[in-house]
């Protein structure tokens, strides 16, 4: 027998070599290890939408907190006898000077020096000498 | 010139001389300086008092001196409060005639007088200050001194804690004689002047 046989003889093909019906698979051209601008930049796009995205929801967050509190500012109370002081000047008039004067006349007052500094404060007697 | 005369003018000249001694003011305490020891204060006012015990006198001092430093110790104390609440006193008075020197100005008033009374009682307060200081030290100083080894240093220092009492009362009254007798008085004046601006307005 003739291995050689034509496809189109009529005799039976065996003992052939099986010759596949559909054309070679064709590769893919060996591309190289290079970066896609395209994807790089989406991939960037992504991230600062991510980050952005934080941002927000952290002060909505912050909003909210503020919200809920009821906006109350811490108030320093201020006394009232320093409010003359917080005043700005205001031209002297009669009476004001007078309540200068009464002022001193009240601090004066409070200070008894015949009584605190007796001449014989520190006398032999008043020492225990 | 004859002998004689020369005896009675050197006589006199002695006389004179030893009353002169006989009427002598004391020394003044002058102000421990800042940053003295106990040691050092304690021999500033030894020189400055020269006191001289007898031996009675040391003898008894010697006996009664501890009684004494406990006595002061006391008083120590309790000067402190009373001399701080005058400090406070004379620095409220003198915001009060900033505030009047201020608003006076603003009404063009002529405060020249009034500033200058302001500036001499703050002189006296200043002065009372230092006062204060030296007698609550010389007070702080006498309770640390072994008086019965050394009777001469601790009279020394009572003596000058009694000086500077007498001061601080003569410089106390002085100061609030000032008040009444001078600043006050300069006050009723600018009183009337307003009200007598005052009144010429609404006419």
């Amino acid at each position: 027998m003739d291995p050689q046989v034509q496809p189109n003889s009529n005799q039976p093909v065996f003992n052939q070599p099986f010759q596949s019906p559909l054309p070679p698979a064709v590769q893919p051209p060996q591309v190289p290890m290079s970066v896609d601008p395209d994807s790089e930049s989406k991939k960037k796009l992504l991230i600062a939408l991510i980050v952005g995205g934080v941002f927000v929801v952290i002060l909505i967050i912050v909003l909210i907190v503020v919200v809920a509190s009821g906006g109350k500012t811490p108030t320093t109370k201020i006394d009232p006898s320093e409010t003359k002081k917080l005043q700005a000047p205001q031209a002297a008039t009669a009476n004001g000077i007078q309540l200068n004067d009464d002022a001193i006349s009240q601090s004066l007052s409070t200070l008894n020096d015949d009584k605190d500094f007796p001449e014989t404060k520190l006398e032999d007697d008043m020492i225990n000498l | 010139m004859s002998k004689l005369r020369i005896g009675i003018i050197t006589l006199v000249l002695a006389l004179l001389g030893g009353m002169g001694l006989a009427g002598a003011e004391p020394v003044a305490p002058a102000p421990a300086p800042d940053g003295s020891s106990l040691e050092q204060r304690i021999e500033q006012r030894r020189k400055e008092r020269e006191i001289t015990l007898s031996e009675k006198d040391q003898k008894r001092l010697v006996s009664v001196c501890e009684r004494g430093q406990t006595k002061l110790r006391t008083l120590g104390t309790k000067e402190v409060p009373v001399l701080q609440k005058r400090t406070v006193a004379y620095r409220e008075i003198d915001g009060d005639l900033w505030i009047a020197i201020g608003q006076l100005k603003l009404a063009d008033e002529d405060t020249f007088n009034l500033e200058e009374q302001r500036a001499e009682l703050a002189e006296k307060v200043v002065a009372y200050e230092i006062l204060a200081t030296n007698y609550k030290q010389a007070l702080d100083d006498i309770i640390l001194i072994n008086c019965k080894a050394d009777p001469v240093a601790f009279q020394s220092v009572l003596d000058t804690a009694r000086i500077y009492n007498d001061s601080i009362r003569t410089q106390l009254e002085d100061s609030r004689d000032y008040v009444i007798n001078t600043i006050k008085p300069t006050l009723k004046g600018f009183v009337s002047t307003l009200e007598a601006k005052n009144k010429n307005k609404d006419n």
